[in-house]
């Protein structure tokens, strides 16, 4: 279980980090994991492909329900906010010891990331890690041609301003 | 004369029908060489019936792919109209291309289908190639004649091998291919609606069967509010009827896909095929130009024509004489933590050379809870939820994480001593 232990302790101490902030949901869990790896180069162990909701890993989404069902994460859904919310289970503080040398190894890592995104929706998430995958997957000739990422960036997500994806590739840019 | 004038008659749909494009790709040796793959590999030790190819798979995907597509142009085309710029000839040309895309999305599968993945090259240090990359590359460089300069492509069309790759191939670059891929690779695909119906079929049980016409009737495209963009979901109308799409993927999973002995023949399988391919390495040819005909030869008759030679050593042996690794332990298929730590106990005190693992986690048609979207209507507007939340049935279903340990018949009695030690 030593890999799965490892999944599972990153996506439990991601949902205890974010506890106080705002709510944390699937899609957001997903583009924080996926920040991690690329922007925290921590070795989530998680394999993301391109959706139409941006990167995701199907494997992610069955371990949450699976921390769910082992009472380490509480998958709840929020009628008002039409979205799941995300919070640590009372198995936890269980799951996050026994895999507390793989955290302590990564833990500034994923402190990092959730300090620059921690504070952001799901919309604004799939913004920094959309354009990661842009950048890092050859969905484009020229990854350091600015208007064509963009340009890209905006025919697979036509709802986002152009200012906003401009400023998102410019900080993504220092990031990675 | 009728567009599509080739028909099958198919056990699961009925009559399936074709047109010249489409008739000529199926005459080639490419799709022939389907026949001479069976869809679930050593499955028929368990179920002797289970004898089917990805041949006739791959024409009933065809056949829901465009059921799928034709219900969603004629449920939501104004949203194709007004969020994709998809008007009538685009529709029709989208419409060859998801047909074309769901014909030949498995060309490049290996000998017994997903087993076979276990032993592909890696790409990178990390990822092996994949089936779809191996269908793409045959599309591309056995293929791309034949369909770029068909006279009804190019009449019709102007459809280019790269249009229908980027259905299927992982990380496609443009976004309609990103939407209609959810019919050929998704929660709500074509290939699972046809391969529960047909392998249920063959198999000679009942788990695999749901209300397709219901299904396809209530497709639809939903807004994921969290997001933007739009997913392939359902309309309310069909929630009844999805529930039972999930249910048949959660008993076929744990009575067919993950039976505890059909499971083990994957392993003998992958084993055998890595002696038969000791000499190149002990994995296939690559999915390059240079190497993809030296792929295309391998299929079901050249690795049992291998298996009979004995080339296939002792798990060649084993197959031929079924003599399966045997279940020691297995969790159940919902752990708690507790079962999964007493699960690393057990594996612990085993010699790690005399035992196998398998994870249903990691299993091909692993069952995982997926979020389908249902399209709710009020006061006029079109409103999207997780089925989860409007389905007790499908709320309670949890993903499968059921984990076991094999063992050789020989160390069974042995191995036992061990953990209850």
């Amino acid at each position: 279980m030593k890999n799965a232990l490892h999944k599972f302790a990153l996506l439990t101490y991601i949902a205890d980090s974010m506890s106080g902030k705002h709510a944390l949901g699937k899609k957001a869990l997903q583009k924080l994991v996926h920040l991690c790896g690329e922007i925290g180069n921590v070795n989530t162990g998680y394999k993301f492909k391109l959706y139409t909701y941006g990167p995701f890993s199907r494997e992610l989404a069955g371990d949450v329900d699976i921390l769910d069902s082992m009472s380490a994460l509480s998958v709840r859904f929020d009628a008002v906010r039409n979205g799941y919310e995300i919070t640590v289970g009372e198995k936890a503080d269980d799951l996050i010891g026994k895999a507390s040398g793989y955290l302590n190894e990564n833990k500034e890592k994923i402190d990092y990331v959730i300090s620059i995104f921690g504070d952001r929706l799901a919309k604004q998430l799939e913004l920094s890690s959309m354009l990661i995958f842009i950048l890092k997957n050859d969905l484009v000739d020229d990854p350091t041609n600015d208007a064509e990422v963009i340009d890209k960036f905006l025919e697979i997500k036509p709802h986002y301003e152009y200012s906003d994806v401009v400023a998102g590739l410019s900080e993504v840019r220092s990031l990675i | 004369m009728s567009e599509y004038p080739y028909t099958f008659r198919d056990p699961i749909h009925g009559f399936i029908e074709f047109n010249q494009l489409e008739w000529d790709i199926i005459n080639s040796p490419a799709f022939q060489r389907l026949r001479r793959i069976r869809q679930l590999a050593w499955t028929d030790m368990v179920y002797p019936g289970a004898m089917h190819t990805r041949f006739e798979h791959s024409l009933g995907v065809c056949h829901v792919a465009t059921r799928l597509y034709d219900s969603i142009v004629g449920n939501d085309k104004d949203i194709l109209e007004a969020e994709y710029q998809i008007f009538d000839s685009g529709i029709r040309r989208q419409r060859q291309i998801i047909r074309l895309a769901a014909l030949l999305h498995d060309l490049g599968h290996g000998p017994f289908s997903h087993a076979a993945e276990e032993v592909f090259p890696f790409k990178n240090s990390e990822d092996r190639y994949v089936h779809e990359e191996y269908s793409g590359s045959i599309a591309a460089n056995l293929l791309s004649d034949l369909i770029e300069n068909h006279p009804f492509n190019t009449n019709n069309f102007s459809i280019k091998v790269s249009d229908i790759n980027d259905i299927f191939v992982p990380n496609s670059k443009n976004k309609s291919s990103i939407l209609w891929k959810e019919i050929i690779s998704g929660q709500m695909d074509a290939d699972r609606m046809d391969y529960l119906l047909r392998d249920s079929y063959h198999c000679g049980v009942s788990y695999g069967r749901y209300d397709l016409n219901r299904v396809i009737n209530t497709i639809c495209l939903n807004e994921d509010s969290e997001i933007g963009g739009h997913v392939v979901g359902v309309d309310e109308a069909g929630t009844h009827a999805v529930e039972g799409l999930l249910i048949a993927r959660y008993m076929m999973f744990t009575q067919v896909y993950f039976h505890k002995t059909r499971v083990i023949f994957d392993y003998h399988l992958e084993e055998a095929l890595k002696a038969i391919l000791q000499e190149q390495g002990g994995v296939f040819p690559k999915p390059t130009p240079d190497e993809i005909e030296a792929y295309f030869d391998w299929d079901d008759w050249s690795v049992l024509a291998k298996l009979k030679d004995g080339t296939g050593g002792d798990h060649g042996r084993r197959l031929i004489e079924r003599d399966h690794y045997r279940l020691l332990h297995d969790t159940p298929e919902v752990p708690s933590a507790d079962d999964l730590f007493k699960y690393d106990e057990i594996v612990e005190k085993l010699d790690p050379n005399r035992i196998v693992k398998r994870d249903a986690k990691k299993s091909w048609y692993k069952f995982s809870k997926e979020e389908i979207r249902v399209r709710r209507k009020s006061a006029g507007e079109r409103t999207s939820l997780p089925l989860a939340t409007l389905s007790p049935i499908v709320n309670g279903l949890s993903t499968v994480n059921q984990r076991r340990i094999y063992v050789p018949q020989e160390y069974r009695v042995e191995a036992n001593s061990l953990i209850t030690s």
